[in-house]
């Protein structure tokens, strides 16, 4: 078994880590860490450059590392005089348990009931289905996350809602999810029983994971997925959900309403609380059916009245 | 839908190399990003690279997704790359390991200006020349 790992961290002035990075990677032939933030914002805009910055390196916690920590030194005290009065500090070393870092993440992922009936669960996870249960599997990955958001299980809901306690059971059918994702919300739908269901993104990187998920949910062939313009879908939709941005919303407005028929829902989420009245006031023609808040979202349904 | 950002990695890795050990592993794992899939994902994309140093800033958002770009080569790789050397100097003020033409520099510069700060071509050679002196490099 690989023993420990020692975290060697340098704080060195910005203008130094390119260099020292390149010495530190060629004396560990891996790789090094620059910065690694926890932070809580919704724009990178707002970080500040430091002047100071923390490069990490790591080698095995052996008996080679002193013989490291020293070159590391001599680097570091050759560089010293380049940079005036900034300060220069020695490495510091602590150890890290190796740990099976391919699969510890996933303890952050269990399965999560989303409103009365639906769940969703990665494939790893083991869940006992209670009768009803509409089980959807989802990997966490890239960019698409995998339902649990607020903006995403509030459409969910939504479409729960519409589905078992205004339409008796029965999805209004056909469904149209715009900005669709990870296709999570159009796959609940198919598990509702939706007819017809068009899911559009226009990142072509979105449609190929949703239809390994479609695939994965063993819905193939139940949801026509592509990068299809909103302007050029035919056709009117029972429900039309979209999980955007509130001025994308607002932008396509038009779009949207034209593609729910008489009759049907329009489910809008991705608003953040502060632009629910934006999002409200750009859809003059619907009648406001409800409007759910989590943490900082809002997710707005509206009906367009029958002809 | 804009998600909430928890987490800002950068890290420098071996083009087509990722794996789940550090420092991939402990930078990742302590956000609880899906590694294996960030390692496939940055593997594909830096196919035809493999083993060249590559700048990487990896966004982590609350529901723990994620997203990456990835960046020039970092200076030192290309310098060395430019002059055809294994390393840079062990001392630098005294032993020196190459001599970069100012039109190397410039076209380093000029390879790097996307992800620099700098205002101008001029202030990028600038910020490359003096990399290449910490390395014991000269300039002609």
């Amino acid at each position: 078994m690989q023993t420990d790992w020692a975290e060697i961290t340098c704080e060195v002035p910005a203008a130094l880590v390119e260099t020292l990075a390149d010495f530190l990677v060629e004396l560990t032939g891996t790789g090094v860490g620059i910065d690694n933030l926890h932070v809580d914002t919704f724009s990178l805009d707002t970080l500040e450059d430091t002047p100071i910055k923390s490069v990490k390196a790591y080698l095995p916690a052996d008996a080679a590392l002193e013989e490291a920590r020293g070159q590391i030194e001599e680097f570091l005290a050759r560089h010293r005089a380049e940079y005036g009065t900034c300060p220069f500090t020695p490495p510091v070393i602590r150890v890290v348990k190796n740990e099976d870092w391919a699969n510890n993440w996933k303890v952050h992922f269990k399965p999560v009931r989303i409103g009365t009936r639906m769940v969703i669960k990665p494939t790893w996870e083991d869940y006992q289905e209670l009768p009803g249960d509409l089980v959807i599997q989802i990997d966490p990955g890239m960019a698409f996350g995998t339902g649990a958001h607020p903006t995403t299980r509030m459409c969910l809901e939504s479409m729960e809602r519409i589905c078992y306690d205004r339409s008796c059971g029965t999805f209004p059918a056909p469904l149209l999810d715009v900005g669709t994702g990870s296709g999570v919300l159009s796959i609940a739908g198919a598990l509702m029983g939706a007819q017809g269901i068009v899911a559009v993104d226009i990142d072509p990187e979105a449609v190929r994971v949703t239809e390994e998920n479609v695939e994965l949910n063993g819905l193939s062939g139940a949801i026509d997925v592509s990068t299809t313009p909103l302007d050029r879908i035919a056709g009117q939709f029972g429900v039309v959900v979209a999980n955007i941005l509130a001025e994308e919303l607002v932008r396509l407005a038009e779009e949207l309403v034209a593609r729910v028929r008489p009759g049907g829902w329009l489910i809008l989420s991705g608003i953040l609380t502060e632009k629910e009245d934006f999002v409200r006031n750009g859809f003059p023609g619907l009648t406001l059916v409800e409007c759910t808040h989590e943490e900082e979202w809002s997710c707005i349904t509206l009906s367009r009245p029958a002809a | 839908m804009a998600k909430k950002i928890t987490g800002y990695i950068k890290l420098q890795v071996p083009a087509g190399k990722a794996n789940p050990s550090p420092p991939i592993g402990p930078a990742l794992g302590q956000h609880g990003v899906n590694i294996m899939e960030f390692c496939k994902a940055f593997n594909a994309k830096t196919q035809g690279d493999e083993g060249t140093i590559t700048p990487v800033v990896i966004t982590v958002y609350a529901d723990r997704s994620f997203t990456f770009i990835t960046k020039t080569p970092p200076a030192p790789v290309l310098i060395k790359k430019a002059l055809g050397i294994e390393s840079g100097s062990a001392v630098p003020n005294k032993t020196k390991v190459g001599k970069l033409t100012k039109d190397q520099v410039r076209e380093i510069a000029t390879k790097k200006m996307p992800d620099l700060n700098a205002a101008s071509i001029e202030a990028a050679m600038k910020t490359i020349e003096g990399t290449a002196r910490s390395m014991g490099v000269e300039i002609a």
